[in-house]
């Protein structure tokens, strides 16, 4: 298992460098972002558009279109990072991701049912889509939790078996939904592959308060979240009150992630990996670990999406089927250095 | 196929005149009198029936998309287009089962192995290709002196549109099909599609021209550097006042869309979705509506 080996004095300056660099290299590719894409429009025209200037339509493209578009990359990317480094310490399980509580289930049954059904409803900055697939995700796990939680005690393993049965019950129905629709699902197909090709101000402005929120969440419990690692009777007797941060930690993790889905659909895989890659540079210490799973979550989603709007621009390729593409080669590559 | 098929058909060839059919992808039909008891497995393939002189005597099978013409309601229903019911094909005891890019080539199979007759279309290119396969259907099923006279129809009606769009003067406008909103992703349709031969019939330029193929994403940034000036999409049950208030309102509200030409003096042209989505018939009258609305008619 890739968790702490012996930590060093050397290692642990090692690892602490590890976030201003990889604070510049977000930093880099946000500028390198706003510079590349399908319209005629360069570094030089992102750069006058970004300091003021005069607001040519090549000022437009790149503050209206490619901004929103980077910032909810980073976003996303950090959201879906915290959240499965969140869950794999919750169920002391490197398998673990933040979908496994039925998130993305719900969320795509709430989009699906969203599009083929052609709802209009609006509540603040979310649209329809957004806002379906966002109350669906959370009714998922909400209905996860219900079952699994006895006298006021949560049955971890109980949440992952619910959890996985309920979701292939609830993809069953998609599919469903998908095939004996009279809409058309080129939409649906997309979304459930993940995509931010519909990205907007506005979802960043949706998304950023969880983001906010789960950073601090993550970052006050960052010390329970390394004890949680051994085991939930070790916690408690080191101080930890295991139940109430059990179901912060859910909450908090499942707000997160559906925020992150409501509004780039499933994108797979970013979740699952950057965990272990940041466990890699930085160890298993949260507070860091946490930092630098955000860092990274939003470096590599930002580039499978330069990845996916520019490969074959001027058409668009599905974010999430290329995050899968480049991300499972890494981490296997991973495993086996850590291995030798 | 059979030795003895084969014989069949030469027999049948050589003594009564009989005629064969082979489609694209190697099904063969055969027959001596036209086909009195049609399938048809897509709601194109329906319509074009129906405008070549079929009625409900002939076409005793379809899809349960098939809306149009209205009697094509009150034919038994055998499934969808993906999911076809094969019990229920079997027991209408077709002589002639019409099928179309879509349709599962498993399922075609299955029906050639029951001994069914199965034709396959292709139906998703270019306006041209409409045409074509009106006239193919008209061969297959015995009607070409029909399919030719609807063609001839349509064809003028094409000639006068082009004439009328060629007799404009000044810039032509700038169209974005929607396939599905104005929300990511965009789909649209692209050189080779017959939406864009419909908007460059009809005096327009497709934005989807930049497309790499027929029927494609295109990124926001590339349509909002196209500039478009009128937006094409379709309506569906919400009906066309909800459909356009909604594109309206996402102009407004999306930051990229709210610099085009379009998001200033929005131009909406919507069709009823059955209307634009299909390969058939009516999309010479949508033709002919959409030259009159790029016009400014």
């Amino acid at each position: 298992m890739p968790w702490e080996g012996s930590e060093g004095v050397k290692a642990d300056a090692r690892r602490w460098l590890a976030l201003p660099l990889l604070s510049a290299t977000l930093l880099i590719s946000v500028l390198l972002s706003l510079g590349l894409g399908s319209a005629d429009v360069g570094f030089t025209d992102a750069l006058r558009a970004l300091t003021g200037g005069e607001g040519g339509p090549e000022a437009g493209i790149v503050r209206d279109i490619r901004l929103p578009r980077t910032v909810l990359a980073v976003l996303v990317g950090a959201l879906l990072a915290i959240s499965g480094t969140i869950m794999q310490a919750f169920f002391r399980n490197v398998m673990a991701g933040p979908y496994l509580v039925g998130v993305s289930s719900g969320a795509a049954l709430g989009a699906v049912l969203a599009m083929i059904c052609g709802w209009e409803v609006r509540l603040g900055k979310f649209s329809t889509v957004p806002l379906s697939a966002f109350v669906f995700a959370l009714g998922v796990v909400a209905l996860v939790y219900g079952l699994n939680r006895r006298r006021g005690r949560l049955h971890t393993s109980g949440l992952l078996l619910t959890g996985i049965a309920i979701g292939s019950a609830i993809s069953a129905v998609v599919a469903l939904l998908m095939i004996t629709s009279e809409r058309s699902i080129h939409q649906v197909l997309f979304w459930l592959l993940g995509s931010l090709s519909a990205a907007r101000w506005d979802h960043v402005e949706i998304v950023l308060p969880y983001a906010g929120a789960g950073l601090l969440i993550a970052f006050v419990l960052a010390r329970d979240l390394d004890l949680l690692l051994w085991g939930d009777v070790t916690g408690a007797s080191l101080g930890v009150p295991v139940e109430r941060t059990r179901t912060v930690l859910l909450a908090a993790s499942a707000l997160m992630t559906a925020a992150a889905v409501a509004v780039s659909g499933v994108i797979g895989f970013v979740g699952l990996m950057v965990p272990h890659i940041a466990r890699f540079l930085l160890g298993a210490l949260h507070r860091r670990l946490l930092v630098g799973s955000a860092l990274l979550g939003g470096i590599l989603l930002l580039w499978a999406d330069i990845l996916a709007r520019t490969l074959r621009a001027p058409t668009e390729l599905p974010l999430g089927a290329i995050t899968a593409i480049v991300g499972a080669p890494f981490l296997v590559y991973l495993c086996s250095r850590a291995r030798s | 196929m059979s030795l003895g098929g084969l014989i069949g058909i030469l027999l049948a060839t050589l003594l009564g005149g009989a005629s064969t059919f082979e489609d694209v992808m190697g099904h063969q039909v055969a027959w001596e009198r036209p086909p009195q008891r049609i399938v048809s497995l897509s709601p194109s393939i329906t319509e074009i029936l129906f405008a070549i002189g079929c009625d409900t005597t002939v076409v005793v099978g379809v899809t349960r998309f098939c809306n149009y013409p209205p009697e094509a309601r009150t034919i038994a229903r055998i499934g969808g287009i993906v999911d076809p019911n094969l019990e229920e094909i079997v027991a209408l005891e077709p002589d002639l089962v019409l099928a179309t890019r879509g349709n599962p080539i498993e399922f075609m199979e299955s029906l050639t192995r029951l001994k069914v007759p199965v034709y396959a279309l292709e139906t998703r290119e270019g306006l041209e290709q409409v045409l074509r396969t009106i006239e193919e259907i008209g061969a297959v099923t015995g009607r070409e002196g029909a399919a030719r006279r609807e063609v001839e129809h349509l064809r003028e009606g094409l000639a006068q549109v082009r004439a009328r769009s060629a007799a404009r003067t000044g810039p032509r406008p700038r169209v974005f099909y929607g396939y599905g909103g104005l929300e990511g992703p965009h789909w649209t349709a692209g050189p080779g599609s017959y939406v864009h031969d419909l908007i460059t019939a009809a005096g327009g330029v497709n934005v989807g021209g930049r497309a790499p193929s027929a029927w494609s994403t295109l990124s926001l940034e590339t349509i909002v550097e196209a500039d478009p000036q009128v937006y094409l999409g379709t309506f569906a049950s919400e009906g066309e006042e909800a459909a356009r208030r909604r594109v309206l309102r996402q102009l407004r509200e999306h930051e990229g869309w709210s610099q085009t030409a379009l998001a200033r003096n929005p131009r909406i042209i919507l069709f009823a979705e059955d209307r634009l989505q299909r390969p058939g018939p009516r999309l010479f009258s949508v033709l002919e509506e959409l030259s009159r609305a790029l016009g400014g008619e």
